[in-house]
């Protein structure tokens, strides 16, 4: 049975050298938005080869396998990078929890590179544990962008006071 | 998610945004506060035309788009049931105390 340990998936991405950026329920938990976060990463890789090879090695290491509406955490194989780096988004069920990988969300077409930029190093539940992290004014941006219901309520109580 | 929530949403988003009261909303969208609030609350769910004049009123336009079905909520529903229950609960109570502290310092600030 997987752990729920946000912390050492971030330390696993980062001891593997993949380039990535938090965004989501978790970037608003590490600027303490008033909005629960919820047990899933999110997280916007680069989509660069190199930074692929090295997330493959990281899947390895979380044990990570594919979540869809039926299946439970699916193993699937690393290699060639393309065959799960072509899809927008990836479900997966970690040994540490839930990690959703998220190559181009709305209102970042270019993924990575459009979020670096708006981006700074901040600690993710654990001080040892560093990342790079989405700011508020981007992931208001983002949630604008994505338009869900849940987006507009997030917005709307973001709003609030 | 129905449409009631997608509407009161946005229309309390436009409001805001505008720095309008409910009272305010309703004289430039030729409506009352009442349906405003109604609105608001997800009590009534305006027509489609309602809601881009009542968003209208507020300098904003209403576009819409088509989108594949998000799975977000499903896989994660499925991963929550799959992890410890004690985590998981442990870790909505850490949240939920967490968003209330912080509710709580963003009045105080206010």
């Amino acid at each position: 049975m997987p752990d729920l340990d946000i912390a050492a998936v971030v330390r696993t991405l980062n001891a593997h050298g993949v380039r990535y950026v938090v965004i989501g329920g978790v970037a608003a938990m590490v600027h303490n938005l008033p909005l629960p976060a919820t047990v899933d990463i999110d997280v916007t890789p680069s989509r660069d080869p190199k930074n692929l090879k090295r997330l493959a090695e990281a899947f390895d290491a979380l044990e990570a396998g594919l979540l869809t509406a039926d299946e439970a955490g699916t193993w699937f194989p690393r290699h060639p990078v393309e065959n799960w780096a072509q899809y927008d988004t990836l479900h997966l069920l970690t040994k540490h929890g839930p990690v959703d990988i998220v190559f181009t969300p709305d209102g970042a077409p270019r993924g990575y590179e459009d979020l670096k930029p708006g981006s700074e190093e901040r600690p993710v539940q654990a001080p040892d544990a560093k990342a790079l992290v989405i700011s508020v004014a981007v992931w208001e941006q983002l949630k604008h962008a994505a338009g869900r219901a849940k987006d507009l309520e997030h917005l709307d109580r973001f709003y609030e006071q | 998610m129905t449409a009631e929530n997608f509407s009161r949403h946005l229309i309390r988003i436009a409001r805001r945004r505008a720095g309008f009261s409910q009272e305010e909303l309703a004289r430039r969208a030729a409506t009352s506060q009442a349906a405003i609030s109604a609105y608001e609350s997800g009590r009534r769910s305006p027509s489609v035309a309602t809601l881009s004049r009542i968003l209208s009123a507020a300098g904003f336009e209403l576009r819409m788009r088509l989108a594949e079905p998000d799975t977000h909520d499903i896989t994660r529903r499925i991963a929550e049931g799959l992890l410890p229950s004690d985590q998981v609960d442990a870790f909505a109570r850490a949240e939920h105390e967490r968003v209330q502290r912080a509710r709580r310092r963003k009045a105080v600030g206010a």
